[in-house]
Protein backbone atom coordinates (compact mmCIF):
# COMPACT_ATOMS: atom_id res chain seq x y z
CA UNK A 1 0.00 0.00 0.00
CA UNK A 2 2.80 2.38 0.97
CA UNK A 3 4.70 1.55 -2.20
CA UNK A 4 1.58 2.33 -4.20
CA UNK A 5 1.20 5.69 -2.46
CA UNK A 6 4.82 6.60 -3.01
CA UNK A 7 4.68 5.59 -6.65
CA UNK A 8 1.56 7.70 -7.14
CA UNK A 9 3.36 10.59 -5.49
CA UNK A 10 6.43 10.13 -7.67
CA UNK A 11 4.26 9.92 -10.76
CA UNK A 12 2.60 13.21 -9.80
CA UNK A 13 6.02 14.81 -9.34
CA UNK A 14 7.23 13.51 -12.72
CA UNK A 15 4.12 14.81 -14.45
CA UNK A 16 4.43 18.18 -12.77
CA UNK A 17 8.14 18.42 -13.40
CA UNK A 18 7.64 17.83 -17.09
CA UNK A 19 5.09 20.70 -17.14
CA UNK A 20 1.97 18.72 -18.00
CA UNK A 21 0.06 20.26 -20.92
CA UNK A 22 -3.39 21.77 -20.31
CA UNK A 23 -5.01 19.10 -22.52
CA UNK A 24 -3.37 16.26 -20.56
CA UNK A 25 -4.45 17.88 -17.31
CA UNK A 26 -8.03 18.17 -18.64
CA UNK A 27 -8.00 14.48 -19.65
CA UNK A 28 -6.94 13.42 -16.16
CA UNK A 29 -9.18 15.73 -14.15
CA UNK A 30 -12.16 15.33 -16.49
CA UNK A 31 -12.24 11.51 -16.31
CA UNK A 32 -15.19 9.93 -14.56
CA UNK A 33 -14.65 9.49 -10.80
CA UNK A 34 -15.69 5.85 -11.23
CA UNK A 35 -12.54 5.23 -13.28
CA UNK A 36 -10.47 6.38 -10.28
CA UNK A 37 -9.42 3.29 -8.32
CA UNK A 38 -9.17 5.30 -5.10
CA UNK A 39 -12.95 5.85 -5.19
CA UNK A 40 -14.29 2.55 -3.97
CA UNK A 41 -17.90 3.45 -3.21
CA UNK A 42 -20.76 3.45 -5.68
CA UNK A 43 -21.09 7.20 -6.05
CA UNK A 44 -24.45 7.16 -7.80
CA UNK A 45 -26.02 5.05 -5.05
CA UNK A 46 -24.45 7.22 -2.37
CA UNK A 47 -25.66 10.45 -3.93
CA UNK A 48 -29.18 9.47 -5.01
CA UNK A 49 -32.46 8.93 -3.17
CA UNK A 50 -35.94 8.44 -4.58
CA UNK A 51 -39.01 10.30 -3.38
CA UNK A 52 -42.66 9.36 -3.99
CA UNK A 53 -43.54 12.62 -5.66
CA UNK A 54 -43.48 14.14 -9.12
CA UNK A 55 -43.85 17.64 -7.77
CA UNK A 56 -40.38 18.98 -8.54
CA UNK A 57 -41.15 22.43 -7.21
CA UNK A 58 -42.12 21.04 -3.83
CA UNK A 59 -39.00 18.87 -3.65
CA UNK A 60 -36.86 21.83 -4.66
CA UNK A 61 -38.49 23.89 -1.95
CA UNK A 62 -37.81 21.22 0.68
CA UNK A 63 -34.21 20.78 -0.53
CA UNK A 64 -33.60 24.54 -0.32
CA UNK A 65 -34.79 24.53 3.28
CA UNK A 66 -32.67 21.49 4.16
CA UNK A 67 -29.54 23.05 2.69
CA UNK A 68 -30.24 26.26 4.55
CA UNK A 69 -30.64 24.23 7.76
CA UNK A 70 -27.13 22.88 7.10
CA UNK A 71 -25.76 26.42 6.72
CA UNK A 72 -25.47 26.62 2.94
CA UNK A 73 -26.05 29.81 0.97
CA UNK A 74 -28.02 29.15 -2.20
CA UNK A 75 -26.42 30.70 -5.26
CA UNK A 76 -28.43 29.18 -8.09
CA UNK A 77 -31.88 27.67 -8.43
CA UNK A 78 -33.72 26.59 -11.56
CA UNK A 79 -37.16 24.98 -11.44
CA UNK A 80 -37.19 24.20 -15.19
CA UNK A 81 -34.03 22.13 -14.87
CA UNK A 82 -34.62 21.01 -11.27
CA UNK A 83 -31.26 22.33 -10.11
CA UNK A 84 -30.10 23.84 -6.84
CA UNK A 85 -26.56 25.10 -6.14
CA UNK A 86 -25.09 26.36 -2.88
CA UNK A 87 -21.92 26.77 -0.87
CA UNK A 88 -20.60 27.39 2.61
CA UNK A 89 -17.31 28.42 4.12
CA UNK A 90 -15.78 26.72 7.13
CA UNK A 91 -12.59 27.03 9.11
CA UNK A 92 -10.25 24.12 8.33
CA UNK A 93 -7.48 24.90 10.82
CA UNK A 94 -6.38 22.00 12.96
CA UNK A 95 -4.13 22.60 15.92
CA UNK A 96 -2.11 19.44 15.21
CA UNK A 97 -1.34 20.39 11.64
CA UNK A 98 -0.39 23.98 12.54
CA UNK A 99 1.88 22.80 15.38
CA UNK A 100 3.48 20.18 13.10
CA UNK A 101 4.18 22.71 10.36
CA UNK A 102 5.64 25.27 12.77
CA UNK A 103 7.82 22.59 14.36
CA UNK A 104 9.01 21.48 10.92
CA UNK A 105 9.88 25.07 10.00
CA UNK A 106 11.88 25.46 13.21
CA UNK A 107 13.75 22.19 12.56
CA UNK A 108 14.50 23.19 8.96
CA UNK A 109 15.61 26.66 10.11
CA UNK A 110 18.04 25.04 12.56
CA UNK A 111 19.35 22.97 9.65
CA UNK A 112 19.87 26.20 7.70
CA UNK A 113 16.89 26.04 5.34
CA UNK A 114 14.18 28.70 5.31
CA UNK A 115 10.60 27.58 4.68
CA UNK A 116 7.24 29.07 5.33
CA UNK A 117 4.87 26.92 7.42
CA UNK A 118 1.77 25.95 5.45
CA UNK A 119 -1.48 24.55 6.77
CA UNK A 120 -5.15 24.27 5.83
CA UNK A 121 -6.88 27.55 6.69
CA UNK A 122 -10.36 27.50 5.23
CA UNK A 123 -12.57 25.17 3.29
CA UNK A 124 -15.34 26.02 0.84
CA UNK A 125 -17.94 23.30 0.52
CA UNK A 126 -20.01 23.30 -2.65
CA UNK A 127 -23.24 21.44 -3.21
CA UNK A 128 -25.19 20.82 -6.39
CA UNK A 129 -28.53 19.08 -6.30
CA UNK A 130 -30.56 17.84 -9.25
CA UNK A 131 -34.13 16.57 -9.22
CA UNK A 132 -35.31 14.42 -12.11
CA UNK A 133 -38.62 12.63 -12.59
CA UNK A 134 -38.37 8.88 -13.18
CA UNK A 135 -40.10 7.83 -16.38
CA UNK A 136 -43.29 5.74 -16.08
CA UNK A 137 -43.42 6.05 -12.30
CA UNK A 138 -44.62 8.39 -9.60
CA UNK A 139 -41.10 8.93 -8.28
CA UNK A 140 -38.43 11.58 -8.56
CA UNK A 141 -34.72 11.04 -8.10
CA UNK A 142 -32.77 13.53 -6.04
CA UNK A 143 -29.04 13.44 -6.68
CA UNK A 144 -26.74 15.57 -4.58
CA UNK A 145 -23.02 16.10 -4.85
CA UNK A 146 -20.70 17.76 -2.35
CA UNK A 147 -17.13 18.85 -2.98
CA UNK A 148 -14.64 20.93 -1.06
CA UNK A 149 -11.77 23.26 -1.81
CA UNK A 150 -9.19 23.90 0.86
CA UNK A 151 -7.29 27.16 0.99
CA UNK A 152 -4.02 27.31 2.93
CA UNK A 153 -2.77 30.08 5.20
CA UNK A 154 -1.11 31.78 2.19
CA UNK A 155 -4.50 32.19 0.49
CA UNK A 156 -3.81 29.52 -2.15
CA UNK A 157 -6.30 26.80 -3.12
CA UNK A 158 -4.10 23.77 -2.64
CA UNK A 159 -6.49 20.88 -2.35
CA UNK A 160 -9.85 20.16 -3.87
CA UNK A 161 -11.75 16.91 -3.67
CA UNK A 162 -15.09 15.24 -4.11
CA UNK A 163 -16.64 14.38 -0.75
CA UNK A 164 -17.26 10.62 -0.59
CA UNK A 165 -18.02 10.18 3.12
CA UNK A 166 -21.41 8.49 3.30
CA UNK A 167 -22.34 10.20 6.64
CA UNK A 168 -22.48 13.62 4.97
CA UNK A 169 -24.88 12.37 2.29
CA UNK A 170 -26.92 10.45 4.84
CA UNK A 171 -27.27 13.50 7.07
CA UNK A 172 -28.47 15.59 4.16
CA UNK A 173 -31.01 13.00 2.97
CA UNK A 174 -32.34 12.54 6.51
CA UNK A 175 -32.93 16.28 6.70
CA UNK A 176 -34.50 16.28 3.24
CA UNK A 177 -36.88 13.41 4.08
CA UNK A 178 -38.04 15.29 7.18
CA UNK A 179 -38.34 18.47 5.09
CA UNK A 180 -40.47 16.76 2.44
CA UNK A 181 -42.72 15.40 5.19
CA UNK A 182 -43.01 18.84 6.80
CA UNK A 183 -43.79 20.38 3.39
CA UNK A 184 -46.50 17.78 2.79
CA UNK A 185 -48.00 18.56 6.18
CA UNK A 186 -47.47 22.29 5.55
CA UNK A 187 -45.73 22.84 8.88
CA UNK B 1 5.70 7.99 10.38
CA UNK B 2 7.18 7.77 6.88
CA UNK B 3 3.79 8.73 5.46
CA UNK B 4 3.63 11.72 7.80
CA UNK B 5 7.04 12.94 6.71
CA UNK B 6 6.07 12.41 3.10
CA UNK B 7 2.95 14.53 3.60
CA UNK B 8 4.90 17.29 5.30
CA UNK B 9 7.34 17.47 2.41
CA UNK B 10 4.91 16.93 -0.44
CA UNK B 11 3.14 20.30 -0.30
CA UNK B 12 6.22 22.58 -0.41
CA UNK B 13 7.76 20.43 -3.18
CA UNK B 14 4.58 20.56 -5.22
CA UNK B 15 4.35 24.32 -4.80
CA UNK B 16 7.95 24.82 -5.92
CA UNK B 17 7.47 22.55 -8.95
CA UNK B 18 4.22 24.27 -9.86
CA UNK B 19 5.71 27.73 -9.57
CA UNK B 20 8.55 26.62 -11.85
CA UNK B 21 5.96 26.01 -14.58
CA UNK B 22 4.49 29.46 -14.24
CA UNK B 23 5.32 32.39 -16.47
CA UNK B 24 3.67 35.81 -16.63
CA UNK B 25 0.90 35.40 -19.19
CA UNK B 26 -2.63 36.48 -19.96
CA UNK B 27 -5.39 35.12 -17.73
CA UNK B 28 -6.93 33.00 -20.49
CA UNK B 29 -5.04 31.34 -23.30
CA UNK B 30 -7.35 30.63 -26.23
CA UNK B 31 -6.70 27.65 -28.53
CA UNK B 32 -4.82 28.35 -31.73
CA UNK B 33 -6.86 25.75 -33.65
CA UNK B 34 -9.23 27.00 -36.34
CA UNK B 35 -12.85 27.80 -35.37
CA UNK B 36 -14.05 25.04 -37.76
CA UNK B 37 -11.83 22.47 -36.07
CA UNK B 38 -12.90 23.61 -32.58
CA UNK B 39 -16.56 23.57 -33.49
CA UNK B 40 -16.25 20.05 -34.88
CA UNK B 41 -14.68 18.67 -31.69
CA UNK B 42 -16.94 20.62 -29.32
CA UNK B 43 -20.33 19.98 -30.98
CA UNK B 44 -22.57 16.98 -31.54
CA UNK B 45 -26.07 16.60 -32.96
CA UNK B 46 -28.71 14.46 -31.27
CA UNK B 47 -31.81 13.18 -33.05
CA UNK B 48 -34.35 14.68 -30.67
CA UNK B 49 -36.34 17.90 -30.56
CA UNK B 50 -36.76 17.77 -26.77
CA UNK B 51 -34.44 20.56 -25.67
CA UNK B 52 -35.31 20.20 -21.99
CA UNK B 53 -34.54 16.46 -22.07
CA UNK B 54 -31.11 17.19 -23.57
CA UNK B 55 -30.47 19.95 -21.02
CA UNK B 56 -31.34 17.60 -18.17
CA UNK B 57 -29.12 14.89 -19.66
CA UNK B 58 -26.25 17.39 -19.83
CA UNK B 59 -26.76 18.21 -16.13
CA UNK B 60 -26.96 14.50 -15.21
CA UNK B 61 -23.77 13.81 -17.19
CA UNK B 62 -21.95 16.59 -15.36
CA UNK B 63 -23.01 15.05 -12.05
CA UNK B 64 -21.92 11.57 -13.17
CA UNK B 65 -18.52 12.97 -14.08
CA UNK B 66 -18.14 14.62 -10.67
CA UNK B 67 -18.66 18.23 -11.71
CA UNK B 68 -20.38 20.73 -9.43
CA UNK B 69 -23.05 22.66 -11.31
CA UNK B 70 -22.46 26.41 -11.11
CA UNK B 71 -25.06 28.04 -13.33
CA UNK B 72 -28.10 26.83 -15.25
CA UNK B 73 -30.11 28.93 -17.66
CA UNK B 74 -32.96 26.75 -18.93
CA UNK B 75 -34.37 29.30 -21.38
CA UNK B 76 -31.09 29.63 -23.26
CA UNK B 77 -30.16 25.99 -22.61
CA UNK B 78 -26.78 26.66 -21.04
CA UNK B 79 -25.12 24.94 -18.09
CA UNK B 80 -21.78 25.78 -16.45
CA UNK B 81 -20.01 23.38 -14.14
CA UNK B 82 -16.70 23.13 -12.28
CA UNK B 83 -14.62 20.11 -11.40
CA UNK B 84 -12.18 20.24 -8.49
CA UNK B 85 -11.53 23.96 -9.11
CA UNK B 86 -9.32 22.99 -12.05
CA UNK B 87 -11.71 22.28 -14.89
CA UNK B 88 -14.61 24.50 -15.94
CA UNK B 89 -17.01 23.41 -18.65
CA UNK B 90 -19.94 25.21 -20.26
CA UNK B 91 -22.43 23.33 -22.43
CA UNK B 92 -25.16 24.93 -24.51
CA UNK B 93 -28.05 23.18 -26.23
CA UNK B 94 -29.89 24.63 -29.17
CA UNK B 95 -32.31 23.28 -31.77
CA UNK B 96 -31.19 22.44 -35.30
CA UNK B 97 -34.17 22.25 -37.65
CA UNK B 98 -37.35 20.70 -36.27
CA UNK B 99 -36.04 17.33 -35.19
CA UNK B 100 -32.49 17.76 -33.91
CA UNK B 101 -30.68 19.35 -31.00
CA UNK B 102 -27.08 20.47 -30.99
CA UNK B 103 -24.91 20.35 -27.87
CA UNK B 104 -21.77 22.45 -27.82
CA UNK B 105 -19.35 22.34 -24.93
CA UNK B 106 -16.27 24.34 -24.12
CA UNK B 107 -13.76 23.52 -21.40
CA UNK B 108 -11.19 25.68 -19.66
CA UNK B 109 -8.48 24.13 -17.52
CA UNK B 110 -6.88 26.26 -14.81
CA UNK B 111 -3.21 25.85 -13.92
CA UNK B 112 -0.45 27.83 -12.25
CA UNK B 113 -0.21 29.42 -8.83
CA UNK B 114 -3.63 29.66 -7.24
CA UNK B 115 -5.12 28.30 -10.50
CA UNK B 116 -5.19 31.74 -12.07
CA UNK B 117 -4.09 30.80 -15.57
CA UNK B 118 -6.86 29.44 -17.82
CA UNK B 119 -6.30 27.41 -20.99
CA UNK B 120 -8.99 26.49 -23.48
CA UNK B 121 -9.01 22.70 -23.91
CA UNK B 122 -8.65 21.80 -27.60
CA UNK B 123 -8.28 18.03 -27.50
CA UNK B 124 -10.93 16.17 -29.55
CA UNK B 125 -10.27 13.09 -27.39
CA UNK B 126 -11.17 15.00 -24.23
CA UNK B 127 -14.54 16.21 -25.53
CA UNK B 128 -15.38 12.78 -26.98
CA UNK B 129 -14.31 10.58 -24.04
CA UNK B 130 -14.98 12.87 -21.12
CA UNK B 131 -18.23 14.43 -22.25
CA UNK B 132 -20.03 13.24 -25.39
CA UNK B 133 -19.66 9.49 -24.77
CA UNK B 134 -21.24 9.65 -21.29
CA UNK B 135 -23.84 12.13 -22.61
CA UNK B 136 -24.86 9.73 -25.40
CA UNK B 137 -25.28 6.95 -22.86
CA UNK B 138 -27.40 9.19 -20.67
CA UNK B 139 -29.62 10.15 -23.62
CA UNK B 140 -29.68 6.66 -25.19
CA UNK B 141 -28.89 8.44 -28.45
CA UNK B 142 -25.90 8.46 -30.77
CA UNK B 143 -23.91 11.66 -30.86
CA UNK B 144 -23.55 12.58 -34.53
CA UNK B 145 -20.67 14.66 -35.79
CA UNK B 146 -21.79 18.09 -36.85
CA UNK B 147 -21.79 18.66 -40.62
CA UNK B 148 -21.89 22.36 -41.19
CA UNK B 149 -18.71 22.99 -43.11
CA UNK B 150 -18.98 25.68 -45.80
CA UNK B 151 -19.99 24.37 -49.23
CA UNK B 152 -16.65 25.15 -50.90
CA UNK B 153 -14.79 23.14 -48.23
CA UNK B 154 -17.06 20.18 -48.86
CA UNK B 155 -16.38 20.33 -52.60
CA UNK B 156 -12.64 20.33 -51.97
CA UNK B 157 -12.95 17.14 -49.95
CA UNK B 158 -13.61 15.11 -53.09
CA UNK B 159 -16.29 12.86 -54.44
CA UNK B 160 -15.81 9.98 -52.00
CA UNK B 161 -16.64 12.01 -48.89
CA UNK B 162 -19.57 13.57 -50.73
CA UNK B 163 -20.99 10.11 -51.38
CA UNK B 164 -20.53 9.16 -47.73
CA UNK B 165 -22.26 12.35 -46.59
CA UNK B 166 -25.19 11.69 -48.91
CA UNK B 167 -25.63 8.12 -47.72
CA UNK B 168 -25.35 9.24 -44.07
CA UNK B 169 -28.01 11.88 -44.63
CA UNK B 170 -30.25 9.39 -46.38
CA UNK B 171 -29.82 7.05 -43.42
CA UNK B 172 -30.90 9.65 -40.88
CA UNK B 173 -33.97 10.80 -42.82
Amino acid sequence: MRIKQISFFMLAICLLASCITPNEMAMQVGASPESDERVTVDLRALQTRYFESLDEKRLLHAATQSLQDLGFTISESSVEAGVLVGSKKRNAEEAGQVAGQVALTVVLALLGSATSPTWDQEQDIFVSLVISPIKNSQKSAVRVLFDRRITNNHGIVWRSELIVESEIYQEFFDKLSQGVFLEAEQI
Amino acid sequence: MKKLILNFFSAPILLVVLSACQTEQKELIISTKSPVELRAMQSRIFETDDKNKVLRAVIATFQDLGYTIQKVEASSGSVSADKLAILRMTATTYPRGDTKTVVRSNAIVKLGTNLKQGYQVDSAEFYQQNFFEPLSKELFLTALEIEDEPDDAKEADGAKKQTNDDSAKAGTQ
